[in-house]
C-alpha cells in the first residue's frame, strides 16, 4: 500500500449510508438525490479519488465531509469519532479549493499562518512551522510575494500548504488541478502525490479527470447519479470495469454488440464476435438475457498479418507517441491506437488484417443511452 | 498616426476611419471640456468682455473682483466647514450601512434575502413623496439638524445593489470556506478578509456618496432654518439671490454694473464650490468608471 501508511497519527474516514437531497426545480415536493445511501472508507494514510462525471455527487459528498453541507441521514466518521454535526472548524480537515481561494490581501506567509493565527499559536511556533511547511513545498523564496505576483503552480502549493500547515486529520481536495494548463497540471499531480506520501495524509481527491484519478490514487471511486459505480485500483477499473458507463469514462474504449451470447459464468463468457466464436472476461453482471457489449480498448486491436478479422482504414491520425486508426470492422467502426508505430506507411483506404487481444476483452452490460 | 500596427501596413479605409475616429473624440472632448474652461476665464474676466461676449479663449482684462466678492461673505467659510462636516459624517454613515447590507444581501446563506431585496428595490421604484418624508424628519425632531441631511438618505438604494453585486462577483463560497476551516467566524471574515479585499468598492462608495453630499442643498433648504447651519450650497444660492434683489433698488446704470457682477459672481461660484471635487476627481476617477462598470454588468 502507500507509503502514507508509515504515517502512525493518520486517521481514517468512514462514510456510513449518507443520503443527501436538493429540492428538484419545477416539480412539487420533489426530490434530486445528490447522495444516495454512500457508504464509503479511507484508511489511514490513504489517497482515495471520487471520479464521475460532473452532477455525479462526488464535490457534494466532499462538502458534506468538509462541513459546509450537512448530509440529510448518515454518518461521517473521521478517525473514531462521529463527525456529521460538527462545524467545519472543529473537524480537523484541511481542504485544497479549485480556485485555491487564496486570501488576496495577504502575502504567501500570511495566508499559510492564517489558520495557525486564529488557533492562537505564539508567533515563533507559528513563524517555524510556516517556514517549514514553504520549504516542503520549495515556495520559501516567495513569503513575501502575494498571491498575484506568484504562478499557478505556487499558488497551488500555497494552497496546499495553507491546507496542511494545521496539520488536519484529512485533506480533501476538490479538483485543484483543472486550472492548469495540461504540461502543468502533469507536473502538479506527480508533486501533489509526492507531498501526500511524504506527509502521510488521509486524503479524499474530487476530479473529473480520469487520468488525474489514476495518476494519483491508491483506490478509485467511481460515481454516478449520487451512487457509488465501482470501487478499485485504478488499474482494476480499466480493466474490469463493472459496465459499459464506466469503461466508456476512464480511458477510451470500443463497444462493440456480440453477435450471439452462449454462456455467462464465474466471470468468463462465451460469445460470438463479428462471426468469430471466443472465450472473454465477463462483467458479474452480465447475464445472457441482458444486453451486453464487447469492449475493446484501442490498444488491444494490433494490425497483424496473421489477424483473423479484415479491415479497412477510414482515417489515421498522427500523435506522436501514437498513431489513431479509425477501422472499418465488419460493418463497425473500431478505434485503433498504434504504439509500435510499425505500420505508419499504411494510408488511409488501405485493406488490413487486425486481431484483438482477447484476454483484454471484456462482456460488459450495456447503456441505453450509450453510443455504440 | 502609425501606418503600421505591429509590423502590419493599415489600408485606406483603416487609416480613414482613424482620421475620423480622432477627429469625432476631439469634438467630443471639446464639446465637454470648452464649457468648463470658459466658466474658469469668465470668472477672472472683466464682467463687461462677459457680457458683450468678446472671452471666448482667454481672458480679458483679468480681474478676481468677483471672488474677492465671494470670500468677503464670511457665511461662506461657515458654508464650506458644514459641508465638510456633512460630508464626512454623512459619508462615513453612508459606506458602514451600504457596504454591510451589500455583503448581508450578497451572502445566499442569508434567510429572506430576497425578499429583503424586493423591499429594497420597492423604496427605489415607488417612494413617499415631499411631504410625507418632511412630515417624517419633523416627527422623528430631526428638523433643523445635521441629521436630516444624512439619515432620511443614509443607504442609496442604487449603491446598495452595486455593493451586492460587487460582493457577490468577487467573494467567491470558496474563499469564505477557506476561512471558515481555518475557524473563522462571520464577523471576523467580513473584517479581516472581504473589507481589506474590497478597497475599490468602499472607494466608489465614499465617492458616490462624498459628491452627492457635497453638491446637495435641497434637502438643507427643506430642512434647515437656521443659516449657520446651511451647507455650502445653500450659502452660495443666497449669495447670488443677495446679489439680484440688489437690482430692484439701484437705479439703471448701477443695476447694469450689479447685474454683470452677479454673472461674475455665478461663474466664481460655480468653481468655489466644485473645485474640491475637481482636484480630487482624477484620483478617484478609476474607482468611479469601476462603481459604474460594476452595476452596469449584474442587477
Amino acid at each position: 500500500m502507500s507509503e502514507g501508511k508509515k504515517n502512525l497519527g493518520a486517521v481514517g474516514v468512514e462514510i456510513r449510508d449518507l443520503v443527501k437531497t436538493f429540492p428538484a426545480y419545477g416539480q412539487k415536493n420533489g426530490e434530486v438525490f445528490a447522495a444516495n445511501h454512500v457508504s464509503l472508507s479511507v484508511e489511514p494514510g490513504e489517497m482515495v479519488t471520487l471520479l464521475g462525471p460532473s452532477g455525479c455527487g462526488k464535490t457534494t459528498l466532499l462538502r458534506m465531509v468538509a462541513g459546509f453541507l450537512m448530509p440529510s441521514s448518515g454518518e461521517i466518521r473521521i478517525g473514531d469519532r462521529e463527525v456529521t454535526r460538527i462545524p467545519p472548524n472543529k473537524r480537523n480537515v484541511g481542504m485544497m479549493f479549485q480556485s485555491y481561494a487564496l486570501f488576496p490581501h495577504m502575502t504567501v506567509y500570511d495566508n499559510v499562518a492564517y489558520g495557525l493565527k486564529l488557533k492562537h499559536m505564539g508567533k515563533p511556533e507559528i513563524r517555524d512551522r510556516v517556514r517549514a511547511i514553504l520549504q516542503l513545498m520549495q515556495i520559501e523564496e516567495y513569503a513575501s510575494r502575494f498571491p498575484n505576483e506568484i504562478s499557478g503552480g505556487q499558488q497551488q502549493r500555497v494552497a496546499l500548504a495553507r491546507a496542511v500547515v494545521t496539520e488536519p486529520s484529512v485533506l480533501l481536495f476538490d479538483e485543484p488541478l483543472s486550472n492548469l494548463d495540461a504540461k502543468l497540471r502533469e507536473y502538479m499531480r506527480e508533486e501533489l502525490r509526492k507531498i501526500q506520501k511524504r506527509v502521510g495524509i488521509t486524503s479524499l481527491y474530487v476530479t473529473h479527470d480520469q487520468s488525474d484519478a489514476m495518476a494519483i490514487s491508491d483506490k478509485v471511486i467511481f460515481m454516478r447519479s449520487g451512487t457509488i459505480e465501482q470501487t478499485g485500483t485504478a488499474m482494476e477499473i480499466y480493466a474490469r470495469p463493472r459496465n459499459q458507463f464506466v469503461a466508456g469514462f476512464i480511458g477510451k474504449a470500443n463497444f462493440v454488440r456480440p453477435d450471439a451470447v452462449h454462456s455467462v459464468s464465474g466471470g468468463q463468457a462465451e460469445i460470438t464476435l463479428l462471426g468469430r466464436r471466443m472465450t472473454i472476461g465477463a462483467s458479474e453482471e452480465c447475464g445472457s438475457e441482458k444486453s451486453c457489449v464487447v469492449m475493446i480498448r484501442p490498444e488491444d486491436v494490433k494490425i497483424s498479418a496473421e489477424g483473423a478479422f479484415r479491415a479497412r482504414i477510414l482515417s489515421k491520425a498522427y500523435f506522436g507517441q501514437y498513431i489513431r486508426h479509425s477501422l472499418e470492422i465488419g460493418g463497425c467502426e473500431i478505434e485503433q491506437m498504434d504504439f509500435t508505430q510499425s505500420n505508419a506507411a499504411l494510408q488511409e483506404g488501405d485493406e488490413i488484417t487486425v486481431s484483438f487481444v482477447t484476454d483484454s476483452l471484456r462482456l460488459l452490460p450495456g447503456e441505453d443511452k450509450m453510443e455504440i | 498616426m502609425k501606418n503600421k500596427v505591429n509590423g502590419i501596413s493599415r489600408g485606406r479605409a483603416d487609416r480613414v476611419f482613424d482620421w475620423l475616429d480622432y477627429a469625432l473624440l476631439t469634438l467630443a472632448f471639446l464639446l465637454v471640456a470648452y464649457p468648463l474652461y470658459f466658466v474658469v476665464i469668465a470668472s477672472v474676466s472683466d464682467p463687461v468682455a462677459v457680457y458683450e461676449g468678446r472671452v471666448i479663449l482667454y481672458p480679458i482684462r483679468p480681474t478676481l473682483e468677483g471672488y474677492a466678492r465671494i470670500f468677503s461673505y464670511e457665511s461662506l467659510f461657515t458654508g464650506y466647514r458644514n459641508t465638510l462636516i456633512y460630508t464626512m459624517v454623512g459619508t462615513a454613515i453612508n459606506v458602514v450601512m451600504t457596504v454591510t447590507a451589500g455583503y448581508a444581501l450578497s451572502r445566499k446563506e442569508l434567510v429572506g434575502r430576497n425578499v429583503m431585496m424586493m423591499g429594497v428595490m420597492f423604496t427605489m421604484i415607488f417612494s413617499g413623496g415631499m411631504i410625507p418624508n418632511y412630515l417624517l424628519v419633523r416627527d422623528l425632531n430631526l428638523y433643523n439638524t445635521m441629521w436630516a441631511l444624512i439619515l432620511p438618505g443614509a443607504v442609496s438604494t442604487w449603491n446598495l445593489i452595486v455593493c451586492r453585486t460587487f460582493f457577490q462577483q468577487t467573494i467567491p463560497d470558496e474563499l469564505k470556506e477557506a476561512a471558515e476551516l481555518d475557524g473563522c467566524g462571520d464577523a471576523s471574515f467580513f473584517l479581516r478578509i472581504v473589507l481589506p479585499v474590497s478597497s475599490a468598492i468602499i472607494a466608489v462608495m465614499v465617492l458616490f456618496y462624498a459628491v452627492s453630499h457635497w453638491n446637495s442643498y435641497y434637502n438643507a433648504l427643506l430642512y434647515l432654518t437656521s443659516t449657520s447651519k446651511y451647507p455650502l450650497q445653500l450659502v452660495l444660492r443666497n449669495i447670488l439671490i443677495v446679489n439680484t434683489l440688489d437690482d430692484m433698488v439701484n437705479d439703471v446704470a448701477t443695476q447694469a454694473a450689479q447685474q454683470r457682477m452677479g454673472d461674475l459672481i455665478k461663474y466664481g461660484m460655480i468653481i468655489v464650490s466644485s473645485l474640491p471635487l475637481l482636484i480630487l476627481y482624477p484620483f478617484l476617477q478609476k474607482y468611479f468608471v469601476q462603481g459604474v462598470m460594476i452595476g452596469a454588468i449584474k442587477g
